[in-house]
């Protein structure tokens, strides 16, 4: 694994409960990610995958277990790890360079901004909107931003809270594969929770199979392994269709058309899991 | 007369210009202009009308007429006189600095208030009552109080200004403390966001529309709270001057600085309506 600069995250018997008077939202949870890796937490609403990667991300702190990241117990948020939302909240008082920024002026260093701020929007493909109100910016341009914004701090860990959830179909299958692709390029781990087949069997080089009540990982996948023998070109469609079949194994549900249908991420976009 | 209708097809063109980004210039034709102007002029001329026709029927009846100087003829060539002889000026300052100061005070009061008890629950249950209390009390009753707390009078007008503005700063702050997407505090804290962080790139960037259209709705009523404020103890400013030509009989020089009155408040509240334009963040068209 050394040519991986992403980090090691070790999860240890994490719980965590909003209300002492609830059932847990996770429970006794473990999981191992190796450095850039990529992981797909995939699971219905209310599974606590966002709940975990919240957790990952030091946002919230779990009532039991603990978070390591490379050797280091995860306390706060920190800008190595950093997440990116279901929605991209830039700051609409700021404009586009701004925003992108905004992670080095926390972190005191503005002095990289003019140089950085340049080489992210030449990587998320915006160059030509450095001084733009980020009000006049699609969904996905907006997304975009936030993936630069998120980059800025060349994290070790990228955590996506389905952040393309709300993009149409063309735009969340091109911002998927450049998320893909800059992130294997700098070895960033990735952990991604989606409730979407598509997603996960096209970002992902695992998927862990989550389940409600209480949330925890009820099956593994390792997608790289499935996809190993067949041509390139399968590569997706392989990955899905052992995904849907890992997952109805795992929660006992049948997907119905779900598994039987198109082959191209862009031609069937919503085959979000039954919920 | 003749500064108000300078100045209001002034105000229509810059507030129309500034909105609509990429409007095209050959928009504005004279023509344009003219139509769009139309409607204020109309109504300055309406006010002026009334104002004719009431210091009309003032002279016309014996009983009144020793108040025909209320009328516009003598008001506007009296106005005239004051601002060339630079009595207008001299009334004005003490006034505008008395509001200025009170409006300070009342801001760096109320903001802070305002961050607290919209961003903290405890902070709003606890001050709810008392302030609903305080505000409904009129600032002039304080008039008593301040004049003993205070050591001159101008610092009891300043704190009797401040009292009357601080709260709809204070509100507007608090409201839009409470308008801000809690996302923004999620996404600052997760790239490594402090407190400090926070509020000077989250709270008050995205509050700057609303503090300032607290401090135009706190200047209508500082301004009021003002004259009434200078009628008592002091020998400066507006309210004073009213005093003094009622008390010498010049009715005109009375209604001149009524007037100096209406339009300093006007350009002061067009001044913050620009402002807040300028800091806004929202967009208008959306």
């Amino acid at each position: 694994m050394s040519r991986y600069a992403g980090a090691h995250i070790s999860i240890k018997d994490v719980s965590h409960r909003y209300r002492s008077t609830m059932e847990p939202a996770i429970a006794d949870l473990s999981l191992e990610i190796e450095p850039s890796e990529a992981v797909a937490l995939i699971g219905r609403s209310g599974c606590g995958k966002s709940t975990l990667l919240h957790i990952i991300a030091g946002l919230l702190k779990p009532t039991s277990g603990h978070v390591v990241c490379d050797g280091r117990e995860v306390n706060g948020p920190s800008a190595s790890r950093v997440m990116m939302f279901q929605q991209p909240s830039l700051f609409p008082w700021l404009d586009v360079s701004q925003n992108i920024a905004l992670g080095l002026r926390f972190n005191r260093r503005m002095n990289e901004a003019s140089r950085r701020v340049g080489e992210l929007l030449e990587l998320v493909e915006m160059s030509s909107f450095r001084q733009r109100n980020v009000q006049d910016l699609s969904g996905g341009q907006q997304q975009r931003v936030a993936l630069a914004r998120s980059l800025a701090l060349e994290p070790d860990v990228l955590l996506l809270d389905e952040p393309f959830s709300s993009l149409d179909a063309f735009t969340r299958a091109s911002l998927q594969r450049d998320v893909r692709r800059i992130a294997r390029d700098r070895g960033i781990t990735l952990v991604l929770v989606t409730h979407d087949v598509n997603e996960a069997a096209l970002m992902a080089d695992r998927a862990m199979i989550m389940r409600s009540e209480p949330g925890r990982i009820v099956s593994a996948l390792q997608l790289n392994d499935v996809t190993a023998n067949s041509n390139p070109d399968d590569h997706f469609k392989v990955a899905r269709e052992a995904l849907i079949e890992a997952y109805e194994n795992a929660v006992g549900l049948s997907m119905g058309h779900a598994s039987h249908s198109g082959e191209s991420p862009t031609r069937q976009p919503d085959k979000a899991l039954a919920s | 007369m003749a500064q108000d209708a300078d100045t209001v097809p002034e105000t229509s063109g810059g507030v129309v210009g500034n909105a609509p980004l990429g409007e095209p210039a050959g928009h504005w034709t004279p023509k344009a202009i003219i139509r769009s102007a139309a409607p204020s002029l109309a109504g300055i001329a309406g006010l002026y009308a009334v104002w004719w026709l009431g210091g009309a029927i003032v002279a016309a009846n014996p009983d009144t007429s020793s108040f025909a100087d209320f009328a516009p003829g003598p008001t506007i060539a009296r106005f005239y006189d004051i601002v060339v002889s630079g009595e207008a000026t001299r009334d004005a300052i003490p006034s505008l600095y008395r509001v200025g100061m009170g409006l300070l005070w009342a801001t760096v009061i109320g903001v802070p208030v305002g961050i607290l008890i919209g961003r903290n629950k405890l902070a709003n249950d606890t001050a709810n009552i008392p302030f609903q209390f305080l505000r409904m009390i009129s600032p002039l009753s304080w008039m008593p109080i301040a004049v003993i707390a205070f050591a001159t009078w101008d610092d009891a007008i300043i704190f009797l200004v401040a009292v009357a503005a601080v709260w709809p700063i204070l509100f507007s702050t608090a409201a839009g403390v409470r308008r801000i997407d809690p996302a923004w505090f999620k996404v600052a804290r997760n790239l490594g966001a402090r407190p400090l962080h926070i509020l000077t790139t989250v709270i008050l960037p995205s509050i700057a529309p609303d503090i300032l259209t607290g401090i135009r709705l706190a200047l209508g009523v500082a301004w009021i709270v003002l004259v009434p404020a200078e009628y008592l103890g002091v020998t400066s400013g507006l309210g004073y001057a009213i005093n003094d030509a009622r008390d010498t009989l010049e009715y005109d020089r009375l209604a001149a600085i009524v007037l100096l009155i209406g339009i300093i408040g006007f350009l002061l509240d067009f001044a913050l309506q620009h402002l807040i334009q300028r800091f806004s963040w929202v967009r208008q068209d959306a």
